[in-house]
């Protein structure tokens, strides 16, 4: 009774301990911790070239040393092929889960990005949420060599740290891998994401991400400038927070104003009404006026109205202007009218927009409404004068 | 299994006590008692008579350690000897003589059981055999050292009294008696162990103890049959339920304090003779967490300092387990700035994650031990070395990675939240981290579901060990996680104090709102 009793113990230790599939033992030491790659495409020798960097931990106790990247490159007939021969130089096993960025270049996005993006969404070990960038230098793999040194020792890090301040700066966005790849499926938007590029200053080169690369289908058609960047954000309700100047005409003369944005809320609507389809787009953004130079006293009801009314007409134009580029320039929704179409008038979409949206959305009308409601004007009532 | 084996090594079973007799004849009788304490020089025997011509013969037996001998002359030898017995009297006269005029000390009793008598020979008292007479009148005369009543070092409070038991069960007793100064507090006394004799006290408050496990009790008490009883671990161990867990299922306490609250919450408290630990039962897994400081300072602070007892039984059984989880199974869950300077750490250590933590574990164990019973000038080194060399070296020579040892330290310290479950908490913390080790978070969340179904299965004394922390009512969870203020806890607690729920009454309620 007690013998057999035991034996079902060991049978199911034995079991347990070796028969199951969570069998991943691997110390941390074991392995090197790739914190980033860029995807690049010879056309010379047909070969992919895939750049890595490796945080190079120097045990020690001495934080200084603690670490720093290390960039390798190696090339394959395929990406996988590529990293696979990547082992052989960095000598140990690689460990992708801690990847914050993945970065392609502009000729392999041109060309069609799936290429580039399937290993990173089919491989097991890295994270659908890294985030996905277009390098608007000539190689994918500058930008991860280019060392800055003054900051984060670890280039994709520093990269990551760049996009993670996004809410403060609203002049660029991030996109994970799966939200790109998300929308790529959809045929109610089409994917964008962000480029970075190198900017020398004083002999010293920074990572700067900005602009949006437009894509159609998974092919890269061009970019929206930085300006257009930040009236893009505004229309897909990605403005979080951040600072928006404008210059202004009033009376005659021309002011400077420099608002803070608190909070912005955009709806999208669409509307079919006499066989015109129409969407309309609501901005709310409430804001705070910074900095006004040489203009109106902030504080009085009325100046502030004006002042409301002209940044608001401003801002409409900007944006319409931003939905004429994407529809006549580029022709491709990135702005996922299509997906407001498809939420508010499902049946409509599905029996005869989506047909022919190709051709039905240059042809779009959208109708935008700007309302913008200062809160308060900081802590001055009016401008710095000076006195007469 | 254990039974027959004892029976096969023993043989037969031994010898039982042999029955001595008192007989009429003083002159018998002493030499009866010479012959029981025979080579025994404490002993004295002092013969004397009383007054009168055909005087009568006495004999004291006492031991000279344990009795007071200015008594024995005041009170015994010098009235017998001063007083005239009439001649004529018969022996049961001259008894009642004697018990009610002459000896003048308090406690006096007749007797004619010589085993009875031994034993009182040999608590103190005093033995006083009659020619003519086959019973002796035991007196009470007992005196020895003991231990001055002081603070309880192993159960210090900042707050609350500063008395502690002591090994006297008689001073025991009244430190009980004098909290609760109600007839409802019945203490009733026993003797457990062949040759020790000791003396136990079951004290209980009986419109409040059910019946039901009292009547348990004196069962399982019934029952000891051993040699000697020198600490109530003895007891403990002899009567306890699951007495193959970890998990104490009768709670033991040097604070008297702690013994009338638990009394008045309807519980049963066990004191044996010679030992400052006196037993309280039953007792569920939450009084772990219960410290009689918590119910005299402030109830928000005394909720934290519960949160912190929780807290501190999570990480002193799971942290260094799950430690060894992440970092050899699920390094996907480590945040990457943690990953890197673990892996920094952990470059160049010889020894994988597991033999490391089980050999810090281990020393932290050993450092613990050792410093308990050294005089405290000597357990200062001891911590010294041990924090230098563990600490320090260990890591400087890439023997150990730093973050194991801030984990080990961090248990270590979360040990001493729980000072009454240190033994539970290493076994369970071994169990785990090798669970983790084999099998990563799987592991260790099958250790934790074990270690619930054991709580989940245990009773102590037919009340469920985790009482109380299986459901969220508003009355009972108010002596749980926090304690709550006074005037809110109108009740006793579930099926422990449901003989006679109502604690106060309502109107103290009512005043406060």
């Amino acid at each position: 009774m007690n013998i057999r009793i035991i034996l079902i113990i060991i049978v199911i230790i034995i079991a347990v301990v070796f028969l199951t599939g969570c069998w991943n033992y691997k110390e941390i030491n074991q392995f090197i911790i790739v914190s980033g790659l860029a995807i690049d495409y010879s056309s010379v020798d047909d070969l992919y070239i895939v750049t890595i960097e490796l945080i190079n931990v120097s045990g020690g106790i001495d934080e200084q040393e603690a670490m720093s990247g290390e960039t390798f490159e190696s090339k394959g007939v395929s990406i996988f092929d590529a990293i696979r021969n990547m082992i052989g130089k960095a000598g140990r096993r690689l460990y992708w889960s801690d990847a914050a960025v993945v970065i392609i270049s502009e000729s392999i996005a041109r060309k069609g990005i799936i290429s580039a993006l399937d290993v990173v969404i089919r491989g097991l070990e890295i994270r659908s949420d890294i985030f996905l960038l277009i390098s608007k230098e000539d190689t994918a793999a500058e930008v991860l060599y280019t060392r800055d040194l003054r900051r984060q020792k670890v280039i994709s890090y520093h990269i990551e740290d760049i996009l993670q301040s996004q809410e403060e700066t609203s002049k660029y966005f991030r996109v994970p891998t799966w939200i790109f790849v998300k929308n790529l499926y959809s045929s109610e938007i089409n994917p964008t994401c962000p480029g970075i590029k190198l900017v020398t200053y004083n002999n010293t080169t920074f990572h700067q991400i900005g602009e949006t690369a437009v894509f159609k289908k998974d092919q890269l058609i061009g970019w929206l400038n930085d300006e257009n960047t930040k009236y893009f954000l505004w229309i897909t309700d990605n403005l979080k927070e951040g600072v928006y100047s404008m210059n202004l005409e009033y009376d005659s003369s021309y002011y400077d104003v420099v608002f803070e944005i608190f909070s912005n809320q955009t709806t999208k609507k669409a509307q079919y009404i006499d066989d015109v389809l129409t969407v309309i787009i609501d901005v709310q953004t409430i804001v705070n006026i910074d900095e006004v130079v040489v203009g109106p006293n902030a504080s009085s009801n009325e100046n502030i109205d004006a002042l409301e009314k002209i940044i608001e007409s401003h801002i409409k134009k900007k944006i319409e202007n931003l939905i004429h580029i994407v529809q006549n320039k580029y022709n491709s929704d990135i702005l996922g009218l299509g997906m407001t179409i498809k939420k508010d008038m499902p049946e409509l979409w599905k029996n005869e927009i989506k047909p022919k949206w190709d051709t039905t959305f240059p042809k779009l009308n959208t109708e935008v409404n700007v309302n913008i409601k200062p809160r308060r004007s900081s802590l001055t009532l009016r401008t710095i004068r000076v006195q007469d | 299994m254990f039974r027959i084996f004892k029976d096969k090594m023993l043989g037969k079973n031994s010898s039982t006590n042999q029955n001595y007799k008192l007989s009429k004849s003083i002159d018998k009788n002493i030499a009866l008692f010479k012959e029981i304490f025979k080579e025994d020089e404490t002993i004295i025997y002092r013969n004397f008579e009383s007054k009168s011509k055909d005087s009568i013969k006495f004999c004291i037996i006492f031991d000279k350690n344990l009795s007071k001998m200015s008594s024995i002359n005041d009170y015994v030898i010098k009235p017998i000897t001063r007083k005239e017995f009439p001649n004529d009297m018969s022996a049961k006269k001259r008894i009642e003589l004697l018990m009610s005029k002459i000896l003048i000390t308090c406690d006096n009793k007749l007797s004619s059981n010589t085993n009875d008598l031994i034993s009182h020979i040999l608590y103190g008292d005093s033995i006083l055999l009659i020619d003519g007479v086959d019973q002796a009148i035991q007196i009470c005369t007992k005196e020895w050292h003991q231990r001055a009543i002081d603070e309880p070092q192993a159960e210090r409070a900042i707050r609350g009294p500063k008395e502690g038991f002591i090994e006297s069960i008689d001073v025991n007793y009244t430190l009980i008696r004098r909290k609760i100064r109600s007839p409802n507090l019945k203490f009733i006394f026993k003797e457990v162990g062949d040759k020790t004799k000791t003396r136990i006290c079951i004290c209980y408050i009986d419109s409040l103890a059910s019946e039901k496990v009292l009547k348990e009790l004196y069962k399982r008490l019934d029952e000891i049959d051993i040699d000697g009883v020198l600490e109530s671990g003895y007891i403990e161990e002899l009567i306890k339920d699951s007495p193959l867990s970890p998990f104490k299922t009768i709670g033991n306490t040097e604070r008297p304090d702690t013994v009338c609250a638990k009394i008045l919450e309807g519980r049963i408290a066990l004191i044996v003779d010679g030992t400052p630990n006196v037993l309280t039962l039953p007792y569920i897994f939450l009084e772990y967490f219960q410290v009689s400081e918590d119910y005299y300072t402030n109830f928000f602070y005394s909720s934290v300092n519960r949160a912190l007892k929780y807290l501190g039984f999570f990480i002193s059984t799971s942290i260094p387990a799950i430690y060894v989880a992440l970092t050899t199974f699920h390094q996907e869950m480590i945040p990457t700035p943690l990953l890197l300077s673990i892996s920094a750490s952990r470059e160049g250590v010889p020894f994988p994650t597991i033999v490391e933590a089980l050999f810090m574990l281990l020393s932290f164990e050993i450092l613990r031990e050792g410093g308990i019973r050294l005089p405290s000038t000597v357990g200062s080194a001891i911590s010294f070395v041990g924090a230098v060399i563990l600490g320090e070296a260990a890591v400087s020579a890439r023997f150990v990675s730093a973050p194991i040892v801030i984990i080990v330290a961090l248990t270590g310290i979360s040990n001493f939240l729980l000072p009454k479950m240190l033994g539970a908490l290493i076994l369970i913390r071994i169990i785990f981290l090798i669970l983790s080790a084999f099998l990563g978070l799987y592991g260790y969340i099958f250790g934790v579901i074990g270690l619930f179904i054991h709580l989940f299965s245990m009773r102590s004394f037919g009340y469920p060990y985790m009482l109380n922390i299986d459901l969220l009512d508003d009355e009972e969870i108010k002596d749980t996680v926090i304690r709550a203020p006074w005037w809110l806890m109108h009740f006793r607690t579930r099926l422990i104090g449901s003989k006679n729920k109502e604690r106060q009454k309502d109107y103290t309620i009512s005043r406060r709102e």
